[in-house]
């Protein structure tokens, strides 16, 4: 009667589909194929924190030298277009770390970034052309119009509206005390 | 990070869109006009890409001292459950002395998210300790013919609630938590999203160590905020408990004081309520200094419930 009993089973279930994934009898700790899923994508290649911006800070070095080698440099520090890509290249950066630190954040992040691209635009636009238009732009209207609308106002309506239940309503319908 | 969940993010705020899009402008029971349709390629291809990308990687893998224990019986079982951060082997003592005084069958649960990582922790929510009890009553029920609820701490609010939607014999809950007076509760979700963890005493973690038992060193705050819930959704239901309840406080408790214990008296519907303080004890009373009292109040009151019929 005393003895104790071996049996004891322990379940891993898929957080989506509630299928279980695989049962553990009395500590057996073999991994499943899901959990060698895991592994397999917590053991991606590291860099070291340095290597993206080093990378990218050569990109950037490599079409200012372009700029500079090709006429008609009458611009600030010789470079008369580079640095638009430059910037743009330093803005998606930024981003891209923001988001990977942060992925969940990006409902919040997402419409700022827009944001930015929008003023990155409005900015690009002013500074060339002659700004008789609307709001002093000459061609980028449309697309700020399209990123405020599709990249800024949409998604943060639909995420702020988005219904979703309260965790004492997920648990009533689990019991059935609805 | 992996760059699979970044995705899911960016494409989340969409996707909920291209939902809305499909339902408005394609009539109901017209589905099929979608396959002719040349954006059904990339509603289909977000769709598959969404469902079948990996869940964050955590460690799933339960340490050696965290396992579940079940030691076989008679025909009436008690049911182990653990507080917040800790482990079943915590019971260890309690349940090998109450199976060798009574004969009766027991087992200890782990629940969702303990003794793996606190990042597991993070991840799961009362529902998922609930139904891990709902698991190891449902295997129990197998065996036995009756089950009383044993639980310490979050575990007893657990096992209070689990006793509003299931036939149990008894109840004992050690140090329950029914409502914590923490005004600064309300600024967690607040504060997850500049801290996700915060550190454990040392001295707590310490003892947990020094018995030999697994205690997380930091606390997942989104499990904090997890703890509240439980504690509000379990009020709710308490007047659906009928079962005979011990409970016991330690009066040098700095958690869960003495106010719980008029609390639960109060919601529950159970028709015998036996409270019992320790002056002596903190939060652990099955681990201080008067747990051997603690341990014979519960043959007392176990003994006492098994016998009326």
């Amino acid at each position: 009667m005393n003895e104790e009993a071996p049996q004891t089973k322990e379940r891993v279930i898929c957080d989506k589909c509630g299928t279980i994934l695989h049962e553990k009898i009395d500590g057996h700790k073999s991994l499943t194929d899901i959990e060698e899923k895991y592994v397999s994508v917590a053991r991606g290649r590291k860099f070291k924190w340095y290597v993206t911006p080093a990378n990218l800070l050569l990109t950037c070095l490599f079409i200012a030298g372009i700029d500079y080698v090709t006429e008609p440099n009458e611009a600030k520090f010789n470079l008369d277009w580079a640095v638009w890509p430059i910037i743009g290249i330093i803005f998606l950066f930024l981003a891209a770390a923001l988001l990977s630190k942060r992925p969940e954040s990006f409902w919040v992040m997402g419409p700022l970034i827009f944001i930015e691209l929008i003023i990155f635009l409005y900015a690009m636009d002013i500074a060339y052309g002659s700004n008789d238009g609307i709001f002093g732009l000459d061609w980028s209207q449309i697309p700020i119009l399209f990123l405020l609308i599709f990249g800024f106002a949409i998604p943060l309506v639909s995420k702020l509206g988005f219904e979703t239940p309260t965790i004492d309503e997920k648990f009533d319908r689990m019991v059935g005390d609805e | 990070m992996s760059k699979m969940e970044v995705f899911r993010a960016i494409l989340d705020g969409y996707y909920s869109n291209i939902l809305w899009f499909r339902e408005k402008l394609i009539p109901p029971g017209k589905t099929a006009i979608l396959e002719t349709l040349k954006v059904v390629g990339h509603v289909t291809t977000i769709e598959a890409i969404r469902s079948n990308m990996p869940s964050k990687p955590r460690d799933v893998i339960v340490k050696d001292p965290c396992l579940p224990f079940h030691l076989k019986g008679s025909r009436t079982g008690i049911l182990f459950t653990h507080g917040f951060g800790s482990s079943p082997e915590t019971f260890r003592e309690l349940a090998t002395f109450l199976h060798k005084e009574t004969g009766f069958t027991c087992r200890a649960v782990r629940l969702e998210g303990h003794g793996t990582s606190v990042q597991d922790l993070e991840r799961t929510n009362f529902l998922d300790w609930y139904k891990s009890i709902e698991f190891h009553y449902d295997e129990l029920a197998e065996e036995v013919d009756e089950i009383i609820m044993l639980g310490h701490s979050m575990g007893s609010t657990l096992s209070l609630l689990f006793s509003a939607f299931h036939p149990v014999k008894a109840i004992v809950a050690i140090s329950p938590p029914i409502k914590l007076h923490r005004p600064d509760a309300k600024f967690l979700p607040l504060i997850t999203w500049f801290k996700r963890y915060w550190p454990t005493k040392k001295s707590e973690v310490a003892s947990y160590q020094k018995r030999g038992h697994y205690y997380y060193s930091r606390r997942a705050l989104k499990g904090v905020i997890n703890l509240f819930d439980l504690m509000r959704v379990t009020r709710k239901k308490l007047h659906k408990v009928k079962a005979p309840i011990f409970s016991c406080v330690g009066l040098k408790d700095t958690r869960v004081n003495k106010e719980n214990m008029a609390l639960l008296e109060l919601l529950v519907s159970s028709e015998k309520v036996e409270v019992s303080y320790f002056p002596e004890s903190y939060h652990s009373i099955h681990h201080g200094d008067e747990k051997e009292l603690l341990y014979s109040k519960i043959l007392e009151f176990i003994t006492r419930e098994t016998k009326t019929e």
